[in-house]
């Protein structure tokens, strides 16, 4: 059974890729000695290229995950090894009022973090991860990837919820929110996660922040995202017990099923585990499940995925029992139910949908899932895309702790437009764009991470409560009152 | 006006030098045999198929015969970036554009889609597959030739072709590219390419910047990497997210340069067992000490992760790696590993991971 593509770590907001081993380059090699341009204070940073230099396209490009590289140019991108290298990179751009923004893995959904002018700093190499394993906690840099993360901690038999993609890394995931793996059960959005931070601030410090010290900067790190004023350069963060098994079921379904599968899915949410991970999938239907499609578009099909993080393999059955005797399954046209995965697993199973192409998302959270899956039932037959993919995530509109990250739903719904030749971008992009106009005013707000912010940005503050925008705001004068720092995208 | 559908005919057998030494002998010939009573005209769309399947089996003598004396023979391009872009006159212009090309190029391939005729005029719609011999850079681009055939010989010849990629592939390598490229494969590979054991990423150093071409071309046309190799596989969309051939060429050039980091060893096998092993199945290609051999094309093994390679020769074993049929080096690989058995690997890895 060919398995959903679900590209859950798809937006990583404005940070993202690296790993661990840290440190300045080994003497002798060809970053030893660059031939791009540099200003003379930053010289002695890993790179700083300005955009001049005769490879700055080259640099602007990798700074994007994505193929499709949008067109906004920092003035200057550097790219750095430490905290103290963040200070300094800060300090010079409040020197010179470049506006500063910060990449880590690039794979936001907008490239947000790429602004026309400014500062562009790289975070990107501060990838080290250090394990407490008596507390149980760890420390990581922003640039820590997924994939290494869970590795490691897996060899003291903890996780961590990451992003579904093995290689979006935890910097920008976190900050924006971070829908991450068995999310429900493990901090609700994973940003929750984050203990405490080290953070660079607009005054060139580095500063702790954590909900003792400093605690209303701990307050806008914790899903400010990419409005942050300040850099994260660690991040302290909490440990879960690794599941004994994680138990897997999919369930799919014709396309045409797809409002009642999503209405059942909002009937079975709230009665299960909080630890079983659930969620709607539409995308290209499996070959094999193509002959039993009796609608119009059979290129498409509808799946449910349900995975019971266990500790006991055997009390898996009782926990996906609500799914698997709703009257929905009698609909069902392909059933693979308790197999056991792991997280490595279900990050290959996410990459494998989620190669390096163009692509552009949007997201809400809602209650009125049903409603919004009546509309992509309507309109994904005409998607340009043959590759778009959208998920229905359950989680059940939680109350969630104070800080910045204050947007919640019964469902997150999100949907990717995936495609390869660049003079399609405007037919794809618009096509998203006029379907997010009905899907928008259903929800109760979006993700930053995965919000289409080159779209709607005068919808950014959506990704917030009012309250929360508005200290947002209010923070921000305090923290950076000389607007070293970008602002979120689309506000100057 | 016609139109034909052909099967693109290769030009494998014939390598440019072969075409400009050939022509060159050829071209006595043909001025030999000039004037000789014709009984018929063929038609032009004949005329063109007869020269692309002259081409085809390495028979300069018929194609410099199809050629007319007056000939003009035109490549479209800036010769500052093109070298043998430009108007030649003649036969002895069609021996000099040769020449130019095959001072220039290596393994030239070429393919026909489809026929036009118009009048005395045949369009042929092709590609052409070439390496530069001064970069080795790769390319391969689409193109039309527009012949104009009069009395059974080709008067005209022009070639559209798309240069940028062509201009790109004489490009040499550079570090300095390469050192931005580098910064979406850290990631994995790590910052200093030594790789990185949980990512699944190999160590990258002491491999050579055209093992890493030769690998790196691999996954981004798909021959290296299929589904069932896990982390293989995520690297096509990796390697097609550079920059084409050129990127790759500069992000190879840029690792290359890196030092040499040594993987430490894992306790897999007995070195020992491994050494009569390893002596006979393998060093013939990667050398005596494992230290590989360039001109094989068979990289260094003692730098790399032990896990990494057991992984991969399990691969090939497999027929996870080494069984698509463009995959030579794969293919060599996977019957060298056939015989043996999982526990000898271990003990020929533990025999590399001591040198």
């Amino acid at each position: 059974m060919h398995r959903r593509k679900f590209i859950g770590g798809i937006g990583a907001a404005a940070f993202s890729t690296g790993v661990l081993a840290a440190g300045k380059p080994a003497s002798g090699g060809a970053c030893a000695t660059p031939q791009h341009r540099s200003p003379m204070e930053l010289e002695h940073l890993r790179a700083s290229v300005d955009r001049g230099a005769p490879n700055y396209e080259l640099w602007r490009e990798s700074m994007i995950w994505q193929r499709r590289k949008s067109p906004r140019y920092p003035g200057l991108i550097v790219q750095v090894d430490s905290a103290e290298d963040v200070a300094e990179a800060v300090m010079y751009a409040r020197k010179h009022r470049l506006r500063v923004t910060t990449r880590c893995g690039g794979h936001s959904a907008s490239a947000c973090f790429l602004r026309d002018g400014g500062m562009l700093i790289d975070v990107s190499r501060l990838n080290s991860i250090e394990i407490d394993t008596r507390a149980p906690l760890f420390n990581a840099g922003p640039g820590a990837i997924a994939r290494e993360v869970n590795a490691r901690l897996r060899q003291f038999g903890l996780a961590f919820p990451t992003a579904h993609c093995g290689m979006v890394p935890l910097g920008g995931f976190l900050l924006g929110g971070g829908l991450g793996l068995n999310g429900n059960a493990w901090g609700l959005m994973s940003t929750f996660n984050i203990l405490a931070a080290q953070v660079v601030t607009a005054d060139g410090r580095i500063r702790h922040a954590s909900a003792t010290e400093n605690p209303d900067l701990f307050w806008s790190l914790r899903g400010g995202g990419p409005g942050l004023y300040g850099v994260v350069t660690k991040l302290f963060l909490k440990t879960y017990e690794l599941p004994r098994a994680i138990v897997h079921n999919t369930i799919t379904f014709g396309f045409q099923d797809l409002p009642d599968v999503i209405g059942a899915l909002a009937e079975i949410g709230p009665k299960m585990d909080s630890d079983v991970e659930l969620l709607g999938y539409v995308g290209p239907a499996p070959a094999e499940l193509t002959a039993h499609c009796a609608n119009a578009d059979c290129r498409r099909a509808v799946s449910v995925d349900a995975n019971a993080y266990t500790t006991n393999v055997a009390d898996s059955a009782r926990k996906l029992r609500v799914l698997t005797e709703h009257p929905i399954m009698k609909r069902a046209i392909g059933k693979e139910l308790g197999s056991t995965t792991t997280i490595e697993a279900l990050y290959f199973d996410e990459e494998l949908g989620f190669s390096q192409r163009r692509w552009v998302a949007d997201n809400v959270f809602t209650n009125r899932a049903r409603d919004v899956a009546t509309i992509l039932r309507d309109r994904m037959t005409s998607c340009p895309s043959v590759d778009a993919q959208a998920v229905f995530l359950y989680k059940g509109s939680p109350k969630l702790p104070a800080a910045a990250c204050s947007t919640m739903g019964d469902f997150y719904a999100s949907y990717y437009v995936i495609w390869d030749n660049p003079t399609e971008d405007p037919v794809m992009l618009g096509y998203l764009r006029d379907l997010y106009k009905e899907i928008v005013p259903l929800g109760t707000g979006s993700n930053i991470n995965e919000m289409d912010q080159e779209g709607r940005p005068d919808q950014i503050n959506t990704c917030y409560s009012p309250e929360a925008w508005q200290r947002l705001k209010s923070l921000r004068e305090k923290w950076d009152p000389h607007g070293v720092f970008q602002n979120f995208y689309g506000i100057t | 006006m016609t139109a034909s559908r052909t099967a693109p005919l290769r030009c494998a057998s014939l390598t440019a030098r072969r075409v400009t030494a050939t022509l060159l002998v050829a071209l006595s010939l043909c001025g030999a045999a000039a004037g000789s009573p014709r009984p018929s005209t063929p038609r032009p769309i004949s005329v063109v198929k007869a020269l692309y399947a002259a081409f085809d089996r390495g028979d300069l003598k018929t194609v410099v015969s199809l050629v007319a004396k007056n000939v003009v023979w035109i490549q479209y391009g800036p010769s500052r970036l093109l070298p043998f872009a430009g108007v030649f006159h003649g036969r002895s212009g069609v021996a000099y554009f040769f020449k130019l090309v095959d001072q220039n190029l290596k393994d030239v391939h070429a393919g026909q889609r489809e026929y036009i005729v118009s009048g005395n005029r045949v369009i042929v719609p092709g590609w052409e597959d070439s390496v530069v011999r001064s970069t080795g850079g790769h390319y391969h681009v689409n193109n039309v030739h527009i012949f104009t055939v009069v009395n059974g010989k080709i008067t005209r010849f022009e070639e559209y072709i798309d240069n940028a990629d062509i201009a790109a592939a004489f490009k040499p390598a550079s570090v300095a590219r390469g050192e931005a490229l580098f910064t979406t494969c850290a990631g994995c590979h790590g910052d200093s390419a030594q790789g990185r054991p949980a990512m699944h990423a190999p160590n990258l150093t002491g491999l050579g910047s055209a093992y890493l071409l030769r690998e790196l071309r691999k996954f981004r046309a798909g021959i290296r990497g299929n589904a069932s190799d896990t982390y293989g596989f995520m690297m096509i969309g990796r390697a097609r997210a550079l920059p084409g051939d050129r990127g790759l060429r500069d992000v190879a050039a840029y690792i290359a340069s890196l030092p040499l980091h040594q993987s430490p060893p894992s306790p897999l096998g007995n070195p020992e067992h491994g050494r009569g092993l390893y002596a006979t199945h393998c060093a013939a290609c990667h050398g005596a000490h494992a230290e590989g051999n360039p001109s094989l094309g068979a990289p260094p093994l003692r730098q790399q992760d032990e896990v990494y390679m057991w992984t991969q020769l399990t691969h090939f074993r497999s027929g996870i790696r080494g069984s698509n049929a463009a995959d030579t080096e794969g293919k060599q690989m996977a019957a060298a590993v056939k015989p043996l058995r999982p526990r000898e690997l271990k003990d020929i890895l533990a025999f590399i991971k001591s040198q």
